[in-house]
């Protein structure tokens, strides 16, 4: 008994341990066949710089609050926060909660993998440079933002937590990696090549970016740090920025297959969820175009009506009409002619009165802009009304204006306008004449007409200028004051998930309101 | 595989050449209380597997060796075990007619091997089948809310097809799958939600309970404790659900049972809106169309007057409450579920074949779930083999799992905060579904992303079509009476086909979009084990030894993408730009297995268990884990002379460690992937982890203390049975939340611990026992205490003090587990005050929030129960069952949008003007504000936004089942072709007893998810219903 006992409790054992301890099988199944453990770090460098331009934060802080803080756009619908100072914490936050999990942690991630590597140094210095073009975006709208630590998760168990740096600080730190980068990119290094779409690879296209944007950094701490502000600009500009609009940095779009191959801004406004059917040009910015005549009109403009019936389609420039900003469709009758109120009242032509966006430049495949010659030329004129530089501001007001019409043809054909109209409406716009403080009104007007689409940045330079002269609407529901915010407020995760840092910077600040002022500002 | 199979077979082999065994015969004949002859009963002997069906007589005979064990099992008696001396050649059995609830003393427990009750030191508790059939749910798992103590159901709503979600002891690990493991015929199943909603919307995708038809269930078993699960490892951490189908009985011919239940189902409105004041903004209705279109659902018009008012069409209407409520739109549902099942068998051996349909309309418009099983199970016994194989397939297709949650597709959103002018007909469309004469979807209000409810349910589409197989075989073979070895291979393979559109015209994706998937999961188990049982001397031993070998892997690929081509023409191809998708998975587990139990004279049992696990998703230097447990239990009753008045008593500890939470396969190491199809010519990469990976992480560990005691009174008629059980897991594995701007938003870490204790009681009371008249009743009742201990440190060095979980659409709050609290608080605004608790409002007179989150109150209930009755009287049977539970809260998305709109009942104070408000200025000086007509939309916009007013009690009481039956007397049947036949009036959710919560039912979770218990945000209303079971047997 005690033999067969020992010998079956041996083959149980056997077979036991046999088909428990096949270790080896077992690490096979966690090897995962659909994906990588290495990669080609300029595939990611590819795709953060697609997501610079993602529908969901484009949509949010971009359209609805910007274009209309800004008073390029205005809308009736509540959800169009910005002209009357709505919060919306989802709004509000969107590109904080994007961005640095969607753009930043692929840049760090890229310049990590690659800045011991020479043959790489194009993807290391494209990554920073982005990086630091998205992290400036980044504290113009919110203010003090974790920067060295912004999305290096992955390396240090330090970064977890990352740090609110103060934006003087940030800014020094831009400053510091835009030049960096500038240095590394390298024509004897791999070329980006197809994976590059704003310049295909062209290094001395690189180089004139990283000056022009540190041209654009420079003159934004002009008003609280002039002498850095100087000083920085004149490297830059010495070093050389954008001389024409092939050089503008623009990222290429296409008309699909998927999202992430298309112009986020330009879904949200018009493809994929045609917000832009709930606002409209401002009038604010369509008055300012007809009274001075702008060629611009019927770019920005399509027409008032409705594009998809015909009938009520009108692309008369006489008759466009912009759209009053901070009102809702219960009001916005007070603020119409009683000719303009009738018509609205009619449900047949109600808010269709007023004038449409070009669909023309809201296609998928159209760029996303990041910063162009034109804002180049304008910052120049600004530069040398100052005394920075010796060259005549008006001949860089002349070249800013006229590249800044040009460049619409990159979105349409039919965009392009004639030379004559150009040189008449740039003359109407008499420069040369003007007094100092009128030569910064017409630079600071241009350059928030050559920024349309890119309302972030033509917040940010009101915020520095004042120009244009923007009226606050009085929506009584505003949420802090009847005043265009200085800032957004940051993404409400943050109080909960980084708490410590985020109190550091609001302690720092002042406040995380949309009054509180940031650094270049006139803030802490 | 195989080559485990080839080892299962050879130790077969070997061993069966050496049987040899002295046999005698054993008579004996099975009856009642009556002496009426139980015919049909099932005799087996204990530790082997010799058995016998009793003839009509209720004779049996058997061969049998030395001093054994019977076990005598009927349906309607109580199992009995009966010893039988070496000398005895004949036996009487007399089977007591089963008597008050969970009285089941023959349990199934782990690898569905049944055991003595007495003899266990945990806590298992059984319920048998009939208690799941009547009052039905299409998801068992619902049924088995407030059935089990310490056992707490959640029925989200979801809809007919939804999910449940099932709670052991409060679950032991802080993040992911709290849920327990579902085991069927001794072989687990793959039972995890298929998906669900989010705060970005969804729908529900079912869980694998739902392929169950409960007319094949014999019988529930409830593994709380750890001990209890110690050998099922990893996967128990949670506690097991121990499903054991049906099998056939010897009997003459073939039996057939046919079951029908056919039940009407209607929400429940729980809306209480104010219907004094229409829709309009600053306390006037709107003036023109565009301005009514855009007010939409905004409730802060002028008082309703009747006067005609212009609408969203521009139509004059009168301005008057429009009478619409829940039920103007959901539809009376019915479900109808047919189940026929054939029995027969005889000594060696018997079959049950079943077939069901369950045919369901939902209360929501347009939405069905059909379910169809087959379900066979096959005993046959051939000397010393027996082959138990049984096997389920099941065809599920559910349309239109309503949406819930975001708005985007919610009719329940639409619904709920409709204008209370509008007359329905003027938004039902062209052809009944929401549409205008173009084909675009009717908005009757401003925002895009609140649909139609006609379009949402008619032009949001979803198809799922689940085919599964779930089955097992084992072959065991006795190599002496006392020694045996079994194999038993288990497969759960499911294949699904989800497709959905979004209508051609909706108005927030005017070209709409097509997606679907296919997905196939299949689970394999593999176990090998041998097993002895002996008596020497005063003492029985039972050992088992084994191994199992887990495989799981799952594969879907999907298509589709957003802008349909040609209009309405819903298909893969055509979408603009139709994108693949394709996602492998999977995973395995190698474990061990040991376990004793020893007896002494039948009252002391002592019960060991270890199990060692290996995983594959972790990193192989420190992937095994051991689970040990031990337990002891002691009937006093039967070692000592006990007062006459204690009929039965016994005392039961244990102590047992599991483990688990080994994270998803692959999430060790950081991995890159390719994004879409590239971009103008470009590859496009992206980091696949959402998490930061770590390499180092281990299973949780689990452990835990357990002590109960089993009374009974007055020859069984009262019975109470008692347990605590403290349970601290460590090492808990949470997605620890970082900050988003470091690149990631969480990272694994072992880290967490937490504790809970708890006690269980359930109180069996035969109160009154006449002839004809019997009522009995039951209490439960658990009480879990959980509390986080430690959520480790943060990457600075200081102890983290919370976790944030899941958020709803307001995303005004947070569920968080935090130090020291239980688990799951509901954190948010609080109204802010100062220093001397003075309420403090701005300028304008509306009320401030705190700065940050702060922590408002429990999200999950401690505390649940039930209370069961069965009044039979001759042949009528009453049963009712009362669930409650206490303690928890919600925070309400449905009452803060009713507040935004205008609509909830509160905010009628005010709306004439002269609204005071008293507090302070955040200066602190005290003030009073008056506020006029057009302020009290902000001020009741700036008080839902204040959390803690949107969080209410969620405790409640419910009428949850009752069941009316008669049964025919045989009498009366015996010129019929039936056996039996009985009909019941069923019920189900009848009643809300109590409930704190305005305007919602207390359960109106939208998803099965732990980490979003506590968030409601515009599920489906639950439904009542009533209707008739009909039982036959020929």
């Amino acid at each position: 008994m005690k033999h067969i006992l020992s010998k079956s409790a041996a083959w149980i054992s056997l077979a036991l341990v046999m088909a428990s301890c096949n270790k080896e099988e077992l690490t096979t199944l966690n090897i995962d066949r659909n994906s990588v453990s290495e990669m080609d770090q300029a595939y990611l460098f590819s795709t953060a710089t697609l997501r610079i331009a993602g529908e969901y934060e484009n949509t949010r802080a971009n359209m609805l609050y910007a274009a209309t803080m800004i008073q390029h756009t205005a809308s009736t619908a509540g959800y169009f926060s910005g002209d009357k100072y709505f919060y919306s914490a989802q709004y509000s936050g969107a590109y904080m909660e994007r961005h640095f999990t969607d753009v930043i942690r692929l840049f760090s991630n890229a310049m990590n993998k690659t800045a011991s590597d020479a043959s790489q140094s194009n993807v290391y210095a494209a990554s920073m440079l982005l990086r630091a073009f998205d992290l400036h975006r980044m504290t113009d709208l919110y203010g003090d933002i974790p920067y060295d630590q912004a999305g290096k998760g992955l390396e240090n168990e330090e970064n977890w937590f990352p740090k609110y740096q103060a934006q003087k600080d940030v800014y020094a730190a831009l400053i510091r990696d835009i030049k960096a980068a500038r240095d590394k990119f390298s024509s004897s290094a791999r070329s980006l090549g197809a994976q590059d779409f704003i310049y295909g690879g062209d290094v001395a296209k690189w180089k004139k970016f990283a000056n022009s944007l540190l041209m654009r950094i420079a003159m934004r701490m002009s008003k609280v740090d002039a002498a850095t502000a100087k000083t920085v600009f004149l490297e830059a500009y010495n070093s050389g920025g954008f001389t024409s609009n092939a050089d503008n940095a623009h990222i290429r779009f296409a008309e699909g297959p998927q999202g992430i191959n298309r112009n986020g801004l330009n879904d949200g406004y018009w493809n994929t969820y045609k917000y832009s059917r709930d606002c409209k040009v401002s009038k604010t910015f369509v008055d300012w175009m007809k009274a001075n005549n702008d060629p611009r009109l019927m770019i920005v403009v399509g027409g008032t009506g409705n594009p998809d019936a015909a009938a009520t389609w009108n692309t008369d420039p006489a008759a466009q009409k912009g759209m009053p900003n901070g009102y809702t469709t219960a009001n916005i009758v007070s603020a119409l002619s009683s000719a303009d109120a009738t018509a609205y009242t009619s449900i047949s032509t109600g808010r269709w009165i007023f004038s449409m966006l070009n669909l023309k430049y809201m296609d998928w495949s159209d760029p996303y802009i990041l910063q162009t010659y034109a804002e180049v030329q304008l910052m120049a004129a600004e530069a040398a009304v100052l005394g920075w530089i010796s060259s005549d501001p008006a001949v860089h007001f002349k070249n800013g204006v006229e590249a800044a019409i040009k460049n619409w043809t990159g979105f349409d054909a039919s965009f392009a306008r004639s030379q004559s109209d150009i040189d008449a409406y740039i003359a109407g716009r008499g420069f040369a004449a003007a007094s100092t403080e009128d030569k910064k009104r017409l630079i600071g007007e241009e350059y928030w007409a050559a920024t349309y689409l890119n309302d972030i940045e033509s917040w940010s330079n009101w915020r520095r200028t004042g120009y244009p002269a923007l009226t606050p609407t009085n929506d009584p529901n505003r949420w802090e004051a009847n005043q265009i915010p200085r800032r957004l407020k940051y993404w409400e995760n943050e109080i909960s998930s980084n708490p410590a840092n985020y109190k550091a910077a609001v302690d720092r600040m002042g406040g995380d309101l949309f009054m509180t002022k940031v650094w270049w500002d006139g803030g802490k | 595989m195989l080559k485990l199979s080839r080892m299962l077979i050879i130790p077969m082999l070997f061993l069966g050449l050496l049987a040899n065994a002295q046999n005698r015969k054993l008579d004996g004949k099975i009856v009642g209380k009556n002496n009426e002859p139980i015919s049909g009963a099932s005799v087996s002997v204990k530790g082997s597997n010799t058995g016998a069906i009793a003839k009509e007589d209720g004779s049996f005979s058997l061969e049998v060796k030395g001093v054994v064990t019977l076990i005598v099992t009927s349906i309607g008696y109580n199992t009995s075990e009966v010893p039988v001396r070496a000398d005895q050649s004949s036996v009487n059995i007399v089977l007591t007619a089963t008597e008050g609830l969970n009285s089941a003393e023959i349990v199934v427990t782990s690898f569905g091997m049944t055991r003595s009750k007495r003899a266990l030191g945990y806590s298992v508790t059984q319920i048998s089948g009939d208690r799941f059939t009547e009052s039905r749910t299409a998801n068992l798992g619902n049924a088995l809310s407030g059935k089990i103590a310490g056992v707490n159901v959640s029925t989200p709503a979801t809809g007919a097809a939804g999910s449940a979600r099932v709670v052991i002891r409060g679950g032991s690990s802080l993040l992911g799958n709290d849920q327990p493991l579902y085991v069927i015929n001794g072989v687990p199943m793959e039972s995890s939600n298929l998906g669900s909603a989010g705060m970005w919307g969804g729908n529900d995708a079912g869980d694998g309970l739902a392929a169950i038809n409960p007319d094949d269930i014999e019988s529930i078993s409830v593994l709380k404790g750890n001990t209890a699960a110690a050998l099922y490892g990893a996967r128990a951490a949670n506690g097991v659900v121990l499903i054991t189908t049906k099998t056939g009985k010897s009997r003459k011919g073939v039996g057939i049972s046919y079951n029908s239940n056919v039940t009407v189902d209607n929400a429940i409105d729980f809306t209480d809106f104010q219907k004094q004041y229409g829709p309009g903004r600053d306390g006037a209705k709107a003036t023109l169309a565009q301005d009514a279109l855009d007010i939409g659902n905004n409730h802060w018009g002028s008082k309703l007057d009747g006067s005609q008012a212009i609408q969203f069409d521009g139509k004059l209407r009168p301005y008057a409450y429009n009478g619409v409520g829940l039920n103007s739109f959901y539809q009376t549902g019915i479900s109808a579920n047919n189940s026929l099942a054939l029995t027969g068998g005889n000594q060696s051996g018997n079959y049950r074949f079943a077939v069901s349909d369950l045919d369901n309309k939902d209360v929501m418009p347009n939405a069905t779930f059909k379910r169809q099983t087959i379900n066979m199970n096959v005993n046959s016994q051939l000397k010393k083999f027996t082959l138990a194989v049984s096997g389920q397939y099941t065809r599920q297709k559910a349309k239109n799992r309503p949406r819930l949650s975001d708005s985007p597709g919610n009719s329940n959103f639409s619904i709920f905060m409709f204008p209370n002018t509008v007359p329905f007909d003027a938004i039902t469309g062209a052809t009944g579904k929401g549409d205008l004469a173009n084909g675009n979807e009717l908005r009757y209000q401003g925002n895009v992303f609140q649909t139609n409810p006609f379009w949402g349910a008619y032009n949001f589409f979803r198809l799922d079509q689940t085919d599964r197989f779930l089955g097992n075989a084992s072959l065991k073979y006795n190599v002496f009476d006392w020694l045996y070895i079994q194999g038993r291979v288990g497969t759960d393979f499911l294949t699904r086909d989800d497709a959905s559109y979004t209508g051609y015209g909706t108005a927030f994706k005017p070209r709409g979009d097509f997606f679907e998937t296919f997905t196939t999961i299949r689970e394999d188990n593999l176990d090998l084990f041998i097993g002895a049982n002996k008596n020497i001397g005063d003492f029985s031993v039972d050992v088992l030894l084994g191994g199992t070998k887990m495989r799981r892997k799952s594969e879907t690929k999907g298509g589709g993408g957003n802008d349909l081509v040609v209009p309405f023409v819903h298909s893969v191809r055509n979408v603009a730009a139709p994108a693949l998708s394709y996602g492998y998975s999977g995973l395995g587990t190698n474990s061990m297995f040991a376990q004793a139990n020893i007896g002494f004279r039948n009252y002391l049992f002592a019960n060991v268990t270890a199990r060692q696990d290996q995983f594959s998703t972790l990193a192989a230097d420190n992937n095994t884990l051991i689970y040990p447990s031990a337990g002891l239990s002691f009937i006093a009753s039967d070692a000592f002379k006990l007062p006459d008045a204690i009929s039965f008593a016994k005392v039961r500890g244990s102590w047992a460690q599991v483990g688990g939470g080994a994270p998803n396969p692959y999430s060790l190491n950081l991995t890159y992937g390719l994004v879409g199809a590239g971009h103008l010519g470009a590859n496009l990469g992206a980091i696949n982890n959402g998490s930061i990976p770590n390499q180092g992480l281990v299973p949780y560990v689990s452990s835990e203390l357990e002590f109960g005691a089993d009374i009974r009174f007055l020859k069984n008629r009262f019975g109470i049975d008692i347990a605590y059980y403290d349970r601290k897991t460590t090492n808990d594995i949470l997605a620890t939340g970082i900050s988003a701007t470091s690149g990631f938003g969480s990272t694994l870490i072992n880290i967490g611990e937490l504790s809970n204790k708890g006690i269980e009681l359930m109180l069996n009371a035969t109160i009154i026992q006449q002839k004809d008249f019997k009522w009995e009743a039951s209490f439960i009742y658990s009480n879990n205490r959980s509390k986080v201990l430690s959520l480790g440190k943060n990457a600075a060095g200081q102890p983290i003090q919370f976790i944030n979980l899941e958020e709803s659409r307001v995303r005004r709050e947070r569920i968080r587990h935090i130090v020291g609290q239980p688990l799951g608080m509901i954190a948010g605004y609080k109204h802010a005050t100062d220093s001397k608790g003075q309420k403090i409002y701005n300028a304008d007179g509306y009320p401030v929030a705190t700065a940050g989150y702060e922590t408002i109150a429990p999200a999950r209930h401690p505390i649940s129960g039930g209370i069961s009755t069965i009044l039979t009287y001759k042949n009528f049977k009453l049963d009712v069952l009362l669930d409650f539970r206490k303690g928890g809260h919600v925070v309400s998305g449905t009452n803060y949008f009713a507040y935004q709109f205008g609509l909830q009942n509160e905010t009628l104070k005010g709306r004439e003007g002269n609204f005071q408000v008293s507090g302070v200025t955040p200066a602190g000086a005290s003030q009073t504000w008056t506020l006029g007509p057009d302020k009290i939309d902000n001020y009741y916009a700036n008080y839902a936004n204040v959390t803690e007013n949107m969080v209410y009690d969620a405790s409640f009481g419910k009428l949850r089942q009752f069941s009316l039956g008669y049964t025919f007397p045989s009498t009366m049947l015996k010129k019929t072709p039936f056996e039996s036949l009985s009909v019941s009036f069923v019920g189900r959710n009848l009643a809300t007893l109590w409930s704190k919560v305005p305007n919602i039912d207390p359960e109106s979770s939208y998803t099965v998810s732990g980490n979003s218990e506590g968030l409601e945000f515009f599920a489906m209303p639950q439904t009542r219903s009533f209707g008739v079971n009909v039982a036959v047997n020929f």
